[in-house]
């Protein structure tokens, strides 16, 4: 008895390299909008990060000005200054820390008339290094969990 | 009885041929539906976020609280919320045009010795849910030119 094997034609290899350039591109897409993701989260939580520090400087400003208004000489100024604040003559300034390593640097000019000027009002964050990123096969199986 | 053999083997390929097909079309079609959901919800997240963003710029640029009403542009709802709308670029847009985005700003004001500490709830959604929340302050000093 003559067996002849099931052979591949032409057609079936045609679907399988079809089947293989769409794959490709799935998994390209799969990863790309994975990163698009993670990225759109980091920017989310920089933002906030970034607004939890105004915040606090802006409580601070708001500290400063009553300890302005109560004070009636610099050994009292002193005192009721906000806790954290460097006086140095007329310039007042601090470093506020914020949870990941962000920080904001506030300096202000006391004036004659009892008021103050903001001089500076940066923010800064420490780069940590660049994370490990996440496997291929990793990433996809996570995102379609 | 020979030609009937190949027969037989023909369909067997190409039934095994039509559910590899199947089988790999739905895989790529599932992962290619989660790529699109994932790229979707990364816009407008992104999105979302900027114009949360603007706006508390807005704030920290404005010299009270009715100049920045009026720099956002908003209207005010029943309940004293701030509303903006805005388009699928993240663009203001008009209200009588559906908005992809609406901007809902709250305010509360706490009394200071010296001022006033605005504090701005900024709530960014679309048509059905919250997209990204952020909060915000601005001291308002009441004698600012002293």
């Amino acid at each position: 008895m003559e067996s002849r094997p099931v052979r591949l034609g032409w057609l079936s290899l045609l679907v399988t390299v079809v089947i293989l350039c769409l794959a490709t591109l799935s998994v390209l897409s799969l990863s790309t909008a994975q990163a698009d993701w993670a990225q759109a989260q980091k920017q989310a939580l920089q933002t906030e990060s970034v607004y939890a520090l105004e915040r606090d400087g802006q409580q601070w400003l708001a500290a400063l000005d009553a300890a302005l208004g109560a004070a009636h000489d610099e050994t009292s100024l002193d005192t009721l200054l906000p806790p954290d604040t460097v006086r140095t003559g007329s310039r007042v300034c601090t470093l506020q820390k914020g949870a990941d390593g962000r920080s904001l640097s506030i300096a202000a000019e006391l004036t004659a008339d009892g008021g103050y000027r903001v001089v500076q009002w940066s923010q800064s964050a420490e780069w940590a290094g660049e994370e490990e990123p996440p496997a291929l096969f990793g990433t996809l199986f996570g995102a379609m969990d | 009885m020979h030609k009937s053999r190949r027969g037989a083997a023909f369909y067997v390929e190409t039934i095994l041929l039509v559910l590899f097909l199947l089988l790999s079309l739905t895989v790529l079609a599932r992962m290619l539906g989660t790529a699109r959901q994932l790229s979707r919800e990364a816009r407008q997240l992104s999105c979302a976020v900027r114009i949360a963003q603007d706006a508390a710029e807005q704030l920290a640029a404005s010299d009270s609280r009715e100049d920045f009403a009026v720099l956002l542009g908003a209207r005010q709802t029943e309940d004293g919320t701030l509303a903006r709308a805005y388009n699928a670029e993240g663009a203001p847009a008009a209200d009588a045009i559906p908005a992809a985005y609406t901007l809902l700003c709250r305010l509360e004001e706490t009394a200071q010795p010296h001022g006033v500490l605005l504090t701005a709830y900024f709530t960014v959604c679309n048509d059905s849910e919250a997209l990204y929340e952020l909060e915000t302050q601005k001291y308002f000093c009441a004698q600012p030119g002293k």
